[in-house]
């Protein structure tokens, strides 16, 4: 992990330059959300998006309607998840808790650590919205049924592969039989020639 | 907050950042997507066949 993390930042001109701005852009917003003076830095999209309106003369970034777009989009369900795997992948060390079920994997991270670590998820609709543990158990679902389907497809593709050698089979049986059938005339036709010669 | 703190904080953020926005990209610079050549590559035998061999070991 530390490999991989520690030459990521070697050289930024390789990367294209919007990833760059998103970047830089979330990591001066984050910085302003942890000294707004909370103990644990606020992973509400609404808290997020206040300071960032409160603060944006001194964010270097593109457009206020790209900020926006950038915020909504980092904060919907399926970023979580991806910041969820990326934390599983590159972070954790222990190889057991990597194969540990995402709910469990995601349970046994501390709430305050979450919060940094993952940059936790917290619904943008704090009322209707799935939590954090319904997301992973919905992309588990997603994930299962997707498998189920391709388990599904592949059966199909077998069987119908299986039929078809069945049927070049029978073919080539038949193929056979009709070529066979004129040499068994002929055989007979010589025995009785034969028979005939005896009498 | 302590400055031990805010300094764990800062670094774990900021890996996150990092592993969030750089990594993608970087894995698309190392393993660029060949995309006209994906499943087809897989299920042809002619292919697969015209692939090159893995090196022998000495």
């Amino acid at each position: 992990m530390s490999e991989v993390l520690s030459t990521l930042k070697n050289d930024m001109s390789v990367y294209p330059s919007e990833v760059v701005n998103k970047y830089n852009f979330f990591s001066q917003l984050f910085a302003i959300v942890r000294t707004a003076g909370q103990k644990v830095m606020s992973n509400d999209p609404a808290v997020v998006k206040e300071i960032w309106t409160m603060n944006r003369q001194q964010i270097k970034s593109a457009d206020e309607r790209a900020c926006l777009a950038w915020l909504n989009s980092f904060f919907e369900p399926a970023e979580f998840l991806k910041r969820l795997s990326l934390h599983r992948e590159y972070v954790c060390k222990s190889k057991t808790k990597q194969q540990a079920d995402p709910k469990l994997y995601y349970v046994e991270i501390p709430q305050q650590k979450r919060q940094i670590n993952l940059i936790d998820y917290v619904p943008q609709d704090k009322k209707n919205g799935p939590q954090a543990l319904e997301v992973i158990q919905k992309s588990i679902e997603e994930q299962r049924a997707a498998e189920q389907l391709r388990e599904e497809k592949r059966q199909k593709a077998l069987a119908a592969k299986q039929e078809k050698a069945k049927l070049a089979i029978e073919k080539a049986r038949k193929d056979e039989l009709i070529k066979a059938k004129p040499q068994s005339v002929l055989n007979r036709v010589a025995e009785e020639k034969k028979q005939s010669r005896i009498e | 907050m302590e400055k031990a703190d805010q300094i764990a904080q800062d670094q774990a953020v900021d890996r996150m950042l990092q592993l969030y926005f750089l990594l993608p990209e970087k894995i698309k610079q190392v393993f660029p997507e060949k995309p006209a050549e994906k499943e087809e590559k897989k299920d042809s035998p002619s292919k697969q066949a015209a692939q090159p061999a893995l090196p022998l070991k000495a």
